[in-house]
C-alpha cells in the first residue's frame, strides 16, 4: 500500500517534470517554473532541474534568479558542463548582450543541436527588443522551419513583419498561429485589433466573441469590444465596456481616443478635450487623437485653440510623411552612412516616437561613433528629458560648431 | 502599448514593443463553449442581409430597363488594342434627369463617354450622348438626333465626356444643359424647334466657354451672387494627357490605371453668369485654390450649409482634401472661401483625405441644416458629416460610424449617390452606385453590387438585400439620378453604367404601407436660381428639411423637386420657405400626396 503510494506520488512528479518540459517549449515559463520548483522538492541534488529552473526563471524575465539556478545546478555537477554553457550563453543574449554569444551559438545550431529551438526562440526574442528587424526575422524563419507546428514562432513573425510594414503577411503569420493554437490570446486579440484598425467591426467581432467567451472581464478584450460597438454604430453599448476596460487600463491609447470620439459624437466636448489631451501627453505623435481634439475643440467653440491644434497636426502629418518616406527609402536600398539614419532617429523622436528613434540614433553611433547629427539629437533628448548624466555623455562628443546649431 | 494609429503610419509602429514581445506567450485558458472565428476576411456575401426596420414587403425597386427604351451605355474607349489603362478611361459618366419639353415628365440625358482613335489610337475622341423623351409609364424615346444633338455647332463631333448639368441658365424657363470632359465643355441651349418641339443648340463658344477646360468633371449650377442667373461651378481633374501617362501596377506586375497622385490636380472653374448669355471664368479672382497638390475634383453638391441662405459649395477631391466654399459673393462679384479643413468635412475622422467621389447633402437629424454625405474609394469610410453650424459659422462632425455607416464596411467605390426617402416613412435612406476606378483590383471585384442604406432616425442599417433583383447583381457603374420618373412621389433611380447598359429601376415601394408625402417645386417669379432654398415641412409636430440643390450625385442632375415622406400621418401642419435672399415665407394651401409649386412671395401652393 505504502509502495503504491510512494509510486503514484513519484509517478506525479515525473508527469509534472514532464509538463515543465512542455511549458517551456510552449513558451510558459512561469507555468514551468511552479512545476519545477515541485520537482526540486523531490529531487534537491539534480542539476538538470536547476538548469531547467534556469531557464524558466530567464524565460519568465527573472535573470537574477536564472543566474542563481545555473550556479547551483554548476556546484552539483562540480563543473560547467557544456549543457550548462549553453545555458550561460542563453542568460547573457537575454540580459542584452547579444552578439558575442550569437556567434557561439551559431555553432551549436550549424550542429543542429537537440536545444535549436530554445536557441533561435532566445535570439529572436533578443532581437526584436533590440528593434533589430532584419535578424529578428531570419532567426524567426529558423525557428518556424524547424518547429513547423509551433504557434509562437509564427506570431512573433506576424508581429515582426508589422513593424516591417507588411501588414497582409502579418495578418496571414497571425492567421497561421492561430490555426495551430486558437487560444493564443496575443495573436487573436492582435487580429481582432488589425481588423478595428482597418475599420471592419463585423470581421472583428466574432474573434473578439471568442476571446469574451473565454475570458469575460478582460479589459483589452471589453476595450475591443467597445472600439468594435462602435464602429457598428451602437455607442450605448460601446460606452459600458469601454467605461469598465478604462478601470483596468486607463492609459489605452485606442480605449481613450474611442471614448473621446463617443464624447465628441454626442456633443461632449469638454470631457474629450481632456481625455484627448492626457492621450496626447502620453503620445503626442497620436495624430488620430489631435485630429479629434481638432474637432472637439471646433465643437467646443474654442475656434482659435482648434486652428492651433489643426496648425500642429499639419506640421507632425508633414514631418510623419517625410520620417516615412525616408524609412521606406532605408528599406528598398538601405545606407551606410550613419547620418542617413541619424535623421531618421531625429525625426522620430520629434514625433515623440522614442524607442524607435533611439534605435535609429544607435545604428548610426554604431555606424559612426562621432555622429554629429546623432550626439546633438540625443544631448537634446536627454537634457529635455532630465536626464543631465546622459545628455552630457552625448554633449561632450558634440563639436562646437554643431553645438551653435 | 502596441497599437497602430493609423495607416499612413505604418512605418512607425514600434512603440512598446519590449513590452510586447515578452509577453508574446498565450494566455487563454480553454473553453467548451467558445466557436472557433474564421480568421481569414470573409467574402462580404450576405452581410447587408434583410436588417432594415419597417420596410413594406417584397422588393423596393424594379428593375424596367429593358422594356424602357434607355439604352444608353457609357463607353469608357478601354477596348482599344492595346489598351491605354489611361486614367481618363477610370471616370465614367453621369446623367440628367431634366423635363427638357415642359411635358411635366423627366427626360434622360446621358453623356456618351469616348473612345481612342488615330495613329497608336492616341487621338482622344467622343461619343454622341443619348437624350431620351419620357414617353410616360418608364417607357422613353430615343431623341437624340431630332433635338439637334448628334454633333456639336457646325457638325463637330462630340468630345471625351463625362458629366450632365442641367439648369435654366438664362432664365427663359425651358432648362438647359451643360455637358463636360476632357479638355472640353458643351453649352446647349433648350429652343424652341419651330416646329412644337424643341432642340438643343450649341452656344459654348458664344457663352464663353469654348477655352480653359483642361479636364472638367461634375458640375453644379448655383446663383452664386445673388442676381438670380445661375453661376456654375466646375469641378476640375488631373493633368493628365498621353504626353503624362506613366506605367503604374498595384501587384507589382499587371499594368493598371495610375491612381491620381500620380498627377498634379487642376484647379477648379467658376463661371459667372453675366446674363445675355455670357459667362466669365472668375475661379481665381473667386478664391479657387490652385491645383498641384490640390483639386482633382469629382463631385460637386451647391446648397446653403450655413444657414445664410445663399448657396454655398461642397466638393469632393480625389485623394486630397475636399472642399467647401462658403459664399461670400456680392451681387456682380463672387468670391468663395474655402474652409473645408477648419469646418471638418474635408478629411475623414482619422484626418486623413480620401479618393471622394460621389457628393449629397440632407435632412440628418431635423436641425435644419444640411449634412455632407460623401462617397469614397475602397478601404476608406464613406463620410456622412453631420452640420453643427452655429451662428453661420460652419462646422461638421465626422458621423460615418456614430450613424452605423461603418458597418458596411469598406470594399466598395462609391460614386453616384443620394439621400432619398425610398418608402414615405420619413427619413432620408441613402443609395450609392459602386464600381471599381481600376481595372485589376487585387483586394475586390471591379464590377459591385450597389449599396441601400435604411435610416431610421439617423441611424443607418444596409438593406442593399431588399432592393431588388439589380441590387443582387455586380455592376461597374458610376452616376446615379433619383428622381420620380412616373410622378407618383416614389423616387425611381436610373443608374449610369460603364460598358453596360444604364439602369431604371422603378420604385415599388411606395404605396405598400400607406405612407403619404408631399412634393414641392420652389420657383421664383422671375423664373430665377433657387439653390440655397431650404423647404420646411411640419407633420404631427415633427420638422423635415429639404434643400434647393445645384449638383450633387456624381457626373449628374437629380430631380430637382422636393419630396417629403410623411409615414402615416395624413395631415400637414406647416410648410415654410426660408429663400436664398434669407427671407422666410409660409405657404398655405398644401396638399397630400401630389406635386405643388411653391412660389416666392405668393404665400400659397399652386
Amino acid at each position: 500500500m505504502i509502495l503504491a503510494g510512494l509510486g503514484l506520488a513519484y509517478g506525479w512528479f515525473l508527469v509534472q517534470w514532464r509538463l515543465a518540459l512542455a511549458d517551456l517549449r510552449n513558451s510558459k515559463p512561469r507555468e514551468a517554473k511552479a512545476r519545477l520548483l515541485w520537482c526540486e522538492k523531490i529531487w534537491p541534488r539534480s542539476s538538470e532541474v536547476q538548469r531547467m529552473l534556469a531557464r524558466a526563471s530567464r524565460m519568465a524575465r527573472e535573470p537574477g534568479d536564472a543566474e542563481k539556478r545555473l550556479q547551483a545546478a554548476q556546484k552539483l555537477e562540480g563543473g560547467a558542463t557544456e549543457r550548462l554553457q549553453l545555458e550561460y550563453l542563453l542568460l547573457r543574449v537575454t540580459t542584452g548582450d547579444t552578439d558575442e554569444p550569437a556567434v557561439a551559438l551559431g555553432t551549436y545550431l550549424a550542429n543542429g543541436d537537440s536545444e535549436s529551438a530554445a536557441i533561435l526562440e532566445t535570439l529572436a526574442a533578443a532581437y526584436i527588443r533590440d528593434l533589430r528587424y532584419g535578424p529578428a526575422y531570419s532567426t524567426l524563419n529558423r525557428w518556424i522551419e524547424l518547429e513547423p507546428e509551433k504557434a509562437t514562432p509564427l506570431f512573433w513573425r506576424g508581429w515582426v513583419l508589422e513593424r516591417l510594414n507588411q501588414a497582409k503577411s502579418a495578418m496571414d503569420d497571425y492567421s497561421k498561429a492561430l490555426e495551430k493554437d486558437p487560444d493564443l490570446f496575443n495573436a487573436r486579440i492582435r487580429v481582432a485589433e488589425m481588423l478595428l484598425e482597418d475599420k471592419k467591426p463585423d470581421e472583428a467581432l466574432p474573434h473578439l466573441e471568442y476571446l469574451q467567451a473565454k475570458n469575460s472581464e478582460n479589459p483589452q478584450v471589453l476595450a475591443r469590444l467597445g472600439q468594435c460597438r462602435y464602429l457598428e454604430g451602437k455607442p450605448e453599448e460601446a460606452r459600458p465596456l469601454l467605461e469598465k476596460a478604462k478601470i483596468s487600463m486607463p492609459d489605452d491609447g485606442p480605449l481613450l481616443l474611442h471614448l473621446a470620439k463617443l464624447d465628441v459624437e454626442s456633443g461632449q466636448a469638454e470631457p474629450a478635450i481632456e481625455l484627448l489631451n492626457r492621450l496626447l501627453k502620453r503620445d503626442p505623435g497620436d495624430t488620430e487623437a489631435r485630429f479629434l481634439l481638432v474637432n472637439a475643440l471646433r465643437l467646443a467653440g474654442k475656434r482659435t485653440e482648434a486652428e492651433a491644434e489643426l496648425k500642429e497636426y499639419e506640421r507632425q502629418n508633414q514631418m510623419l510623411k517625410e520620417a516615412n518616406d525616408l524609412l521606406q527609402t532605408e528599406a528598398r536600398t538601405p545606407s551606410i552612412d550613419a547620418d542617413s539614419v541619424a535623421r531618421i532617429g531625429k525625426m522620430l523622436l520629434e514625433l515623440g516616437q522614442e524607442p524607435q528613434a533611439l534605435y535609429w540614433l544607435d545604428k548610426a553611433l554604431e555606424r559612426d561613433a562621432r555622429c554629429q547629427l546623432a550626439h546633438k539629437a540625443l544631448a537634446d533628448h536627454f537634457t529635455r528629458k532630465g536626464d543631465a548624466a546622459r545628455a552630457a555623455i552625448h554633449q561632450k562628443q558634440v563639436m562646437p560648431d554643431t553645438r551653435k546649431n | 502599448m502596441c497599437r497602430i494609429n493609423f495607416r499612413s503610419a505604418l512605418w512607425l509602429l514600434v512603440t512598446g514593443l519590449g513590452a510586447c514581445v515578452f509577453s508574446l506567450a498565450g494566455c487563454g485558458s480553454k473553453g467548451p463553449e467558445a466557436k472557433t472565428p474564421p480568421v481569414k476576411a470573409t467574402d462580404g456575401k450576405g452581410k447587408s442581409g434583410p436588417v432594415a426596420d419597417n420596410l413594406p414587403q417584397g422588393p423596393l425597386f424594379e428593375d424596367v430597363s429593358a422594356a424602357s427604351g434607355v439604352t444608353s451605355s457609357y463607353d469608357n474607349g478601354e477596348e482599344v488594342k492595346p489598351p491605354h489603362l489611361s486614367i481618363l478611361e477610370s471616370l465614367g459618366g453621369g446623367l440628367a434627369e431634366l423635363d427638357f419639353d415642359g411635358d411635366g415628365l423627366l427626360d434622360l440625358y446621358f453623356p456618351g463617354g469616348g473612345h481612342f482613335g488615330g495613329q497608336n489610337n492616341r487621338d482622344i475622341l467622343g461619343r454622341t450622348g443619348k437624350l431620351y423623351r419620357n414617353l410616360g409609364d418608364f417607357k422613353f424615346e430615343d431623341v437624340t438626333e431630332k433635338c439637334g444633338l448628334a454633333t456639336l455647332a457646325g457638325g463637330t463631333p462630340w468630345f471625351y465626356s463625362h458629366a450632365a448639368a442641367a439648369g435654366d441658365y438664362d432664365k427663359d424657363g425651358w432648362t438647359d444643359l451643360l455637358v463636360t470632359g476632357w479638355r472640353r465643355m458643351a453649352l446647349l441651349h433648350n429652343e424652341s424647334d419651330g416646329k412644337g418641339g424643341r432642340k438643343f443648340t450649341d452656344v459654348t463658344a458664344a457663352a464663353g466657354m469654348e477655352q480653359g477646360v483642361t479636364w472638367a468633371t461634375s458640375a453644379a449650377w448655383a446663383d452664386l451672387d445673388g442676381d438670380s442667373l445661375p453661376d456654375l461651378y466646375v469641378c476640375q481633374y488631373v493633368d493628365w494627357s498621353f504626353a503624362k501617362h506613366p506605367d503604374c501596377n498595384y501587384d507589382g506586375k499587371t499594368p493598371d490605371v495610375c491612381p491620381p497622385k500620380n498627377f498634379f490636380g487642376l484647379r477648379h472653374l467658376v463661371y459667372h453668369n453675366l446674363g445675355g448669355g455670357k459667362f466669365k471664368e472668375v475661379g481665381k479672382e473667386a478664391g479657387l485654390p490652385d491645383g498641384g497638390d490640390r483639386g482633382k475634383g469629382l463631385g460637386v453638391v451647391a446648397a446653403d450649409v450655413n444657414g445664410d441662405g445663399r448657396p454655398d459649395i461642397y466638393v469632393g477631391n480625389d485623394t486630397v482634401d475636399n472642399y467647401l466654399f462658403i459664399n461670400r459673393s456680392t451681387p456682380g462679384k463672387i468670391k468663395l472661401e474655402e474652409l473645408g479643413v477648419i469646418a471638418g468635412v474635408a478629411r475623414d475622422g482619422n484626418g486623413s483625405a480620401n479618393g471622394s467621389m460621389g457628393v449629397d447633402m440632407g435632412d440628418l437629424d431635423g436641425s435644419g441644416l444640411p449634412s455632407i454625405w460623401v462617397t469614397n474609394y475602397e478601404n476608406e469610410l464613406h463620410a456622412l458629416y453631420r452640420n453643427l453650424s452655429r451662428n453661420k459659422d460652419a462646422s461638421f462632425l465626422f458621423q460615418t460610424p456614430g450613424s452605423g455607416i461603418a458597418a458596411i464596411g469598406q470594399k466598395y467605390v462609391g460614386w453616384g449617390t443620394g439621400f432619398v426617402d425610398i418608402d414615405h416613412h420619413g427619413y432620408e435612406d441613402l443609395v450609392v452606385a459602386n464600381g471599381h476606378a481600376i481595372r485589376f483590383p487585387t483586394t475586390t471585384g471591379r464590377r459591385q453590387k450597389p449599396v441601400l442604406l435604411r435610416n431610421t432616425a439617423g441611424k443607418f442599417k444596409a438593406m442593399t438585400d431588399r432592393g431588388g433583383a439589380y441590387f443582387t447583381s455586380d455592376h461597374l457603374s458610376r452616376g446615379l439620378c433619383i428622381g420620380d420618373l412616373n410622378n407618383d412621389g416614389a423616387m425611381d433611380l436610373v443608374v449610369a453604367n460603364m460598358n453596360e447598359p444604364a439602369a431604371v429601376l422603378k420604385n415599388i415601394a411606395c404605396g405598400k404601407n400607406g405612407f403619404h408625402w408631399a412634393g414641392f417645386t420652389l420657383a421664383k417669379p422671375d423664373k430665377g436660381d433657387v439653390v440655397g432654398a431650404r423647404l420646411e415641412v411640419v407633420a404631427g409636430g415633427r420638422s423635415q428639411f429639404r434643400f434647393a440643390k445645384g449638383g450633387g450625385s456624381y457626373a449628374s442632375t437629380p430631380d430637382r423637386r422636393l419630396v417629403v415622406g410623411l409615414g402615416a400621418r395624413d395631415k400637414i401642419d406647416s410648410v415654410k420657405v426660408r429663400w436664398p435672399d434669407g427671407k422666410e415665407e409660409v405657404f398655405s394651401g398644401v396638399a397630400l400626396d401630389k406635386y405643388q409649386k411653391l412660389v416666392m412671395g405668393t404665400g400659397k401652393a399652386e
